[in-house]
């Protein structure tokens, strides 16, 4: 019996291993490349059969990709991001009052708005929405950029948060109530501190969203200095020439702080998603 | 009672904060409320050059000739410069002096986003047509008006090559080839597929490839567009075609995905013995090719001379501006040739100084100043996209396959139809 | 306080007990709840409405009219954009591609997905690490994504062609963005890289939320571990793939950066994908009708998509819960 136990035992373990194996190379192979184009001199890049060690590593990309602009772009995106990320958190609260309580509630409706919120193509909203913001006086203004962000995030929050409130158990409330709070008040001491793991899952969500977003900044953002990240990559692409070496060190030091943020959350990431799997 | 009220200052500021304050202020739309006494200007940023440091100096002079004026230039990444540009002017806002591509001119005078200037440069003493290249001031004439100052300029291509793969196939380097015949011949020799190829090719959708096959058509006397109909399937047109649709067989596979970047990486890792690029490429050769590497003029058929396809900037003035007068004023400002020089990473407009830059700046200088000063604009038509669209399917069809003589037809066809869609 | 004692059960439904409202008299608090109540919900609907309600009517409005940079007053032209588009043989390669890589990615990404949240589910060391890490190829900007693996196609200077040419492809067959009956496959690829990161995620946790005594009980059963999968772990996780799916697939229909940076809708148009282009016919050609032609039509596929998938959801009544 321990023998054939110890057998099964060994082969679970080679299969987690492997398949973890699996995992790293399929999610870092490309990253590595990545890393070796940006440990090359420029000419390098250009050699044939491409080495998969750089023969000349330089760290010159790095260091002239972190420049001060560079870490201005970063410093905007990480405003951008979080800034959104809490007013967007902040509405779906308020708006899963309505939708996620009492406990039971249809999410159908929410659905459908959400789902119609996606519809769209992104080229479309491009000039529509330049002429609302230019209307608004929110051109070339973070709040401008937030507010665009929210429209997008914001239904797909509410659908995930709907997920995790609706499955808090309705007499958490029910007792609240019945020690005399209102209906509102027990929502917001009683179920949204039950809710955060789940809030965290969503806010991390908006987040990665937000931080690689390209077209709405391109949009928004007119000012040099007001750029964020991906933008600031694109001075890299020029018409005719193209800073290999610096591109991807820029990029890379971009994902750096994602990962950061990611591995501390992970855990309260992925236990929000299992107190309320998002149902529907 | 109180818990309501709560809510309703929660969720009211909330919405007020998000409608009401604008962070960052929003006076950035210089052509849309100021007095006369600001000026935005948009640039495009090459890459290699750190643009915003070269035109530091350059506002705070303008700034103190021109006292009580303010000036902001912002430059933008290639890739997003045309988008930018587009959402903001039919937003209705936009800077008041833009650089603008060559080929946008038309498009944009048509569309009336940018004014013409012919009464002020008729008594500019600054700005005068005789001091610019000839093909890039013959760029911004829309209509018989002018509708900017060129700012820089450049033509495709030169022919780069490898004298030492030359040298290995027994053809002899300082004699590259003249004709198309020629050149096909040692493309042939050049090309010991899968290790080896003759020639490294631009195909991929984009305008670069667009350029290229201009020049060739041009070096054989054809054009693209006539007057107000499509051209592109004369004798001469397709016979160019077909030049290239013969190159292509010499050039490595995915000519139809292969980029500006792909070429010339082809070239300077040896794969490809040929290559047709600009000469701004120079940099990458001096750092990346390690090998003789050589530049030609290139081939032009039997008989013929090679006419190049003219590229680059022209500065513009949008139509809405307030501060025209201001704006012409940084327009002459610009076509100083210190000004120009200093902002430059093409060869500056201005003959004399693009003449300096190019002899500065580039290996075999006379080949450059001479494919330049001979080389003809592209179509100056407002129908512009659509007929660069149907040349790049044009040359897609052909590297997948068509012949020359068929791609020509349907690009005709498609071209004379964006033409007609313009009346 | 009370007018009548209420009663909570630990496990019924919310109402079976004796009706709640009836503390202060009904008519004004329920007025002061519903007041609340929309106030809560009012700041998402003006912004949607406003964001999107607002692109949408102008695409629809646009669609029917002649718009361009030259011709800057829109003139009606009733049905003319449509009829044009779909008399033109590209927009029904467009189409074509953008139903080939959406449907594609989606599957791969479920592939994936599953796989990784399978393996992250199982206990070894650097768990932790690898489900932090996992994320990266999703939260990687699309543009950056794009040239990273233009640059790992290139059939003369990047990996893959290298690897393949160890195998005995030579590069001629290896340039797989740039081949017409290729670059879709090698496009789709990048897709399924990018964005599988998101399924993990979701998956792994969804996995953790299966009973283990139902697993238990079907191993007991003698049931092997793909039967154990196939039965017990699938059927729980449904509403999870569910939903995933569907945002995936809507979010994959209308991605845009990947596409565009990996091969600009190229060779020919073999990639061009509708979002390509209607970005494409808009900024390059500056066809505001025609392009909004294409955007209609696009949020229409998506439409029936969505409104099938609510049907089949109502149906097998797992809205109410």
């Amino acid at each position: 019996m321990p023998q054939s136990l110890r057998a099964r035992r060994i082969w679970s373990s080679a299969i987690s291993y492997l398949g973890a194996l699996a995992v790293v190379i399929v999610v870092f192979g490309p990253l590595y490349w990545m890393l070796i184009t940006a440990l090359k001199p420029h000419a390098e890049v250009f050699t044939s059969p491409p080495r998969w060690l750089p023969q000349h590593p330089t760290l010159d990309n790095f260091a002239k990709a972190m420049n001060p602009q560079f870490l201005q772009f970063m410093g905007n995106s990480l405003l951008v991001s979080l800034a959104t990320t809490i007013v967007c958190i902040g509405l779906a609260v308020l708006a899963s009052y309505t939708i996620s309580r009492p406990s039971g509630r249809s999410g159908k409706s929410v659905i459908v708005v959400v789902l119609i919120s996606q519809l769209l193509p992104p080229a479309v909203l491009l000039v529509p929405l330049y002429r609302s913001a230019e209307s608004l006086g929110l051109l070339n203004s973070y709040a401008g950029l937030v507010i665009a962000y929210l429209t997008f995030t914001l239904p797909v929050a509410i659908w995930l948060l709907h997920g995790f409130i609706s499955s808090i158990p309705a007499e958490l409330e029910e007792s609240a109530r019945v020690d005399g709070l209102s209906s509102f008040r027990a929502y917001f001491s009683v179920i949204v501190p039950l809710a955060r793991p789940g809030i965290a899952a969503t806010a991390a969500y908006i987040f990665f969203t937000v931080w690689q977003d390209f077209m709405f900044a391109l949009v928004f953002l007119t000012d040099q200095d007001k750029r964020t990240l991906p933008l600031g990559l694109l001075g890299y692409i020029g018409q005719y020439t193209v800073d290999w070496g610096q591109l991807m060190a820029a990029s890379i030091l971009l994902l750096l702080p994602i990962l950061v943020i990611f591995a501390l959350v992970q855990k309260q990431f992925i236990a929000g998603l299992t107190a309320g799997a998002v149902k529907g | 009672m109180k818990k309501k009220l709560l809510g309703a200052l929660l969720v009211g500021g909330l919405a007020a904060s998000l409608v009401g304050c604008s962070g960052g202020g929003t006076g950035a739309s210089g052509a849309s409320g100021t007095s006369g006494k600001t000026l935005e200007v948009w640039d495009m940023q090459q890459s290699s050059k750190d643009i915003n440091a070269a035109y530091a100096p350059l506002v705070k002079k303008f700034e103190s000739d021109n006292p009580g004026t303010t000036v902001k230039v912002t430059a933008f990444p290639y890739e997003q410069y045309r988008d930018k540009v587009l959402v903001a002017m039919k937003g209705g806002t936009g800077p008041d002096v833009l650089a603008l591509d060559q080929v946008w001119m038309a498009e944009f005078a048509a569309g009336g986003l940018i004014s013409p200037l012919d009464d002020q440069l008729a008594s500019s003493k600054a700005i005068k047509q005789s001091d610019f290249f000839t093909g890039a001031w013959a760029s911004n004439q829309y209509q018989g008006k002018t509708y900017g100052v060129p700012l820089n300029a450049d033509v495709w291509e030169q022919m780069y090559y490898n004298a030492d793969m030359f040298r290995a196939a027994g053809l002899n380097p300082d004699a590259p080839p003249t004709t198309w015949d020629g050149w096909k011949q040692a493309a042939d020799k050049l090309t010991k597929a899968p290790d080896q190829f003759g020639m490294s090719l631009i195909g991929c959708k984009g305008e670069t490839s667009v350029v290229l096959t201009d020049s060739l058509l041009f070096s054989n006397g054809g054009k693209v567009v006539d007057g107000d109909h499509a051209a592109f399937n004369s004798p001469e047109d397709v016979q160019a075609l077909d030049q290239y649709k013969k190159l292509a067989a010499d050039a490595p596979a995915g000519t139809s995905g292969t980029c500006e970047q792909d070429a010339v990486g082809r070239f300077t890792s040896g794969k490809a013995a040929m290559l047709l690029d600009g000469s701004w490429q120079q940099d990458t050769m001096k750092t990346a090719a390690k090998f003789d590497w050589r530049i030609a003029v290139p081939p032009a058929p039997d008989g013929k001379k090679f006419v190049g396809a003219l590229g680059g900037f022209n500065l513009a003035m949008n139509a809405k501006t307030k501060s025209s007068d201001l704006a012409f004023k940084w327009m002459e400002f610009m076509s100083q040739p210190d000004n120009q020089t200093a902002v430059n990473s093409l060869i500056p407009a201005l003959k004399d100084v693009g003449t300096k830059f190019v002899q500065a700046n580039r290996k075999q200088p006379d080949v450059v100043l001479n494919t330049l000063n001979g080389g003809a604009p592209r179509p100056l038509s407002p129908a512009y996209p659509a007929i660069s669209t149907a040349e790049q399917n044009a040359i897609q069809a052909i590297i997948g396959g068509k012949s020359a003589t068929d791609a020509a037809k349907d690009a005709n066809t498609a071209i004379d139809q964006a033409l007609q869609d313009l009346k | 306080m009370t007018a009548q004692p209420t009663t909570v059960h630990r496990t019924g439904s919310p109402h079976s007990g004796p009706p709640r409202r009836t503390r202060r008299g009904a008519p004004a608090y329920k007025r002061r709840e519903l007041l609340l109540q929309i106030l809560c919900v009012a700041p998402p609907c003006l912004l949607l409405l406003a964001l999107v309600g607002y692109p949408l009517v102008q695409t629809l409005y646009l669609s029917v009219m002649k718009s361009t940079l030259i011709q800057r007053v829109p003139t009606f032209t009733g049905l003319g954009n449509f009829v044009k588009i779909f008399t033109s043989s590209s927009f029904w390669t467009v189409a074509a591609n953008s139903v080939i890589w959406t449907a594609s990615v989606v599957v791969l990404q479920f592939v994936l997905g599953m796989g990784a949240a399978l393996i992250l589910n199982r206990r070894f060391f650097g768990r932790g690490l690898l489900r932090a890490a996992v994320v990266i190829p999703w939260v990687m900007p699309g543009v950056i994504a794009g040239a990273l693996w233009k640059l790992i196609y290139e059939p003369y200077l990047g990996p893959l062609a290298q690897i393949l040419g160890l195998v005995g492809v030579p590069a001629q067959n290896a340039a797989w963005l740039g081949n017409a009956s290729t670059a879709l496959f090698a496009v789709i690829v990048v897709g399924a890289w990018k964005g599988f990161p998101l399924s993990a995620v979701m998956y792994t946790a969804a996995y953790q939320n299966v009973p283990e005594e139902l697993r238990e009980a079907a191993r007991l059963d003698g049931a092997n571990s793909w039967q154990v999968f196939r039965t017990v772990v699938l059927p729980s996780m449904a509403p999870t793939i569910r939903s995933t799916l569907v945002l995936t697939t809507v979010w994959t229909f209308n991605y845009f950066d990947l596409v565009y940076v990996l091969t600009n809708g190229g060779p020919g148009n073999s990639t061009e994908i509708f979002p390509t282009a209607i970005y494409r016919i808009a900024f390059e050609q500056v066809n505001y009708g025609v392009s909004s032609a294409y955007g209609v039509v696009s949020i229409a596929v998506l439409g029936v998509f969505t409104f099938l998938y609510l049907r089949q959801l109502n149906k097998s009544g797992s809205l109410n819960r």
